[in-house]
């Protein structure tokens, strides 16, 4: 099992945002996280993520998240690297921390101990879905519309090795005709025993199984 | 700048723009105010943007998808109420600023969120609020990218159908907004009813290059 949540309450303030919550996504899943604006999607990826309680605190939070084995809450999130991979929708740039994809490659071979022929093929793996990838490689991450920022701290997540990907809020900014090249990215992450978590509007719900969080409580569909 | 944006998109009209690719209007707008301070030109140009920010930032709002936005209240409500009290050159909010504050996040049904801290706000929510401070200040030109974005289908539907009612009766008044609102072909959808009245042009986003 990649993600384990059990018994999860949580609030910003001495109000929950939700509580109770339970949900398990196992090897291979994708998921879409679904409800209201403001009803705590984001907040339960960065839960997941470590993001919340190590960086942002709530005035309430019980229960346990398990990831890789591990307590969320108990260690930080550098421990969950390269595990994990968290693809916020909004202040990218503090995840991007060289000048450009080529830096971070070279970055991940040294701290993972990836053989530069590894680091190529997943690169070529990657090409083969996103045709226009190899033009980011060595462009300044501060030239790079939002979309671009998103596929380059993907594809970083993709070369350390992450076995869960946490996107958020990320689909809205693909390119109309990226959207089933993104779908088949997933189902090839799914094969490779991969799991997502994703927070998304107005993408189609029957696509992949939803989380709803709905009056604080969290319907597993 | 803004002589620019008059030639392009004369007032008494909306505009609906279609994107290449979602944030296209972002990187304009962005690029079109901060590629001069990029290219190093910093000490000149924080001189001639000091004298062009303020009047942009009185006739043109703009509603980003994706860009770090800046709040200065400690409540949504004191927000809003801010930038009415700012429209108007006072730092401090009167008693009427803040009803019409609660007025507007009455009718884009916000009143749970008047008294959180704008920073604590999700992101549907933070554009929302964002949107509402915007529209407050009653500029010229309110400039947005695609609407739906973070926003649940019932916010976005919501919003769409504010902005439509609220164009109808800028026919007849000249101090409304003039509405440029962005959207990529795959999401025409959401449009279909604005575009069906007829002061509405849809255009290319490119046109708003060079403003």
């Amino acid at each position: 099992m990649l993600v384990s949540v059990r018994e999860l309450t949580f609030g910003w303030q001495d109000e929950p945002l939700f509580e109770g919550v339970h949900c398990e996504l196992q090897e291979g899943a994708v998921v879409v996280l679904d409800g209201e604006n403001g009803c705590g999607k984001t907040t339960l990826l960065q839960l997941i993520a470590g993001v919340v309680p190590h960086f942002s605190r709530g005035k309430r939070l019980e229960g346990h998240i398990i990831v890789n084995g591990r307590s969320v809450f108990d260690n930080p999130p550098r421990d969950f690297f390269p595990y994990t991979g968290f693809v916020p929708g909004r202040n990218i740039d503090f995840f991007l921390l060289n000048g450009n994809l080529d830096e971070e490659a070279a970055l991940i071979q040294s701290v993972v101990g990836l053989k530069a022929s590894d680091i190529e093929r997943k690169k070529g793996e990657l090409g083969e879905i996103f045709s226009d990838l190899h033009e980011l490689w060595s462009t300044s991450f501060g030239d790079m519309a939002f979309y671009q920022k998103v596929l380059s701290l993907f594809t970083i997540y993709y070369l350390q090795g992450a076995r869960l990907f946490l996107l958020d809020e990320v689909l809205g900014a693909v390119p109309d005709g990226q959207l089933s090249v993104w779908m088949e990215l997933f189902q090839r992450l799914c094969r490779q025993q991969k799991g997502i978590v994703l927070t998304a509007h107005q993408l189609n719900e029957h696509a992949f199984p939803v989380w709803k969080i709905k009056d604080r409580k969290l319907l597993v569909s | 700048m803004i002589d620019n944006l008059y030639r392009n998109f004369p007032r008494g009209r909306h505009y609906l723009v279609r994107q290449q690719e979602p944030g296209e209007i972002d990187a304009i707008i962005s690029k079109g105010l901060f590629t001069h301070l990029q290219r190093g030109r910093k000490r000149n140009l924080w001189g001639e943007l000091a004298g062009q920010l303020p009047e942009w930032g009185r006739k043109i709002g703009w509603v980003p998808d994706n860009f770090p936005l800046v709040f200065f209240s400690e409540t949504v409500t004191g927000e809003i109420a801010g930038t009415l009290a700012a429209t108007n050159n006072r730092i401090r909010a009167t008693r009427h600023e803040l009803r019409r504050a609660a007025v507007l996040l009455r009718q884009m049904e916000l009143t749970d969120l008047s008294r959180r801290n704008p920073f604590q706000l999700s992101q549907g929510e933070t554009k929302l609020v964002w949107f509402l401070c915007q529209w407050a200040k009653t500029p010229e030109y309110l400039i947005m990218g695609h609407v739906p974005t973070s926003l649940s289908t019932r916010r976005a539907a919501h919003l769409v159908t504010f902005l439509k009612n609220e164009s109808r009766a800028a026919a007849a008044n000249t101090t409304f907004p003039t509405l440029i609102l962005g959207y990529s072909p795959g999401d025409q959808q959401w449009y279909r009813g604005l575009l069906t009245e007829n002061y509405w042009t849809d255009m290319e986003a490119s046109v708003l290059d060079g403003i």
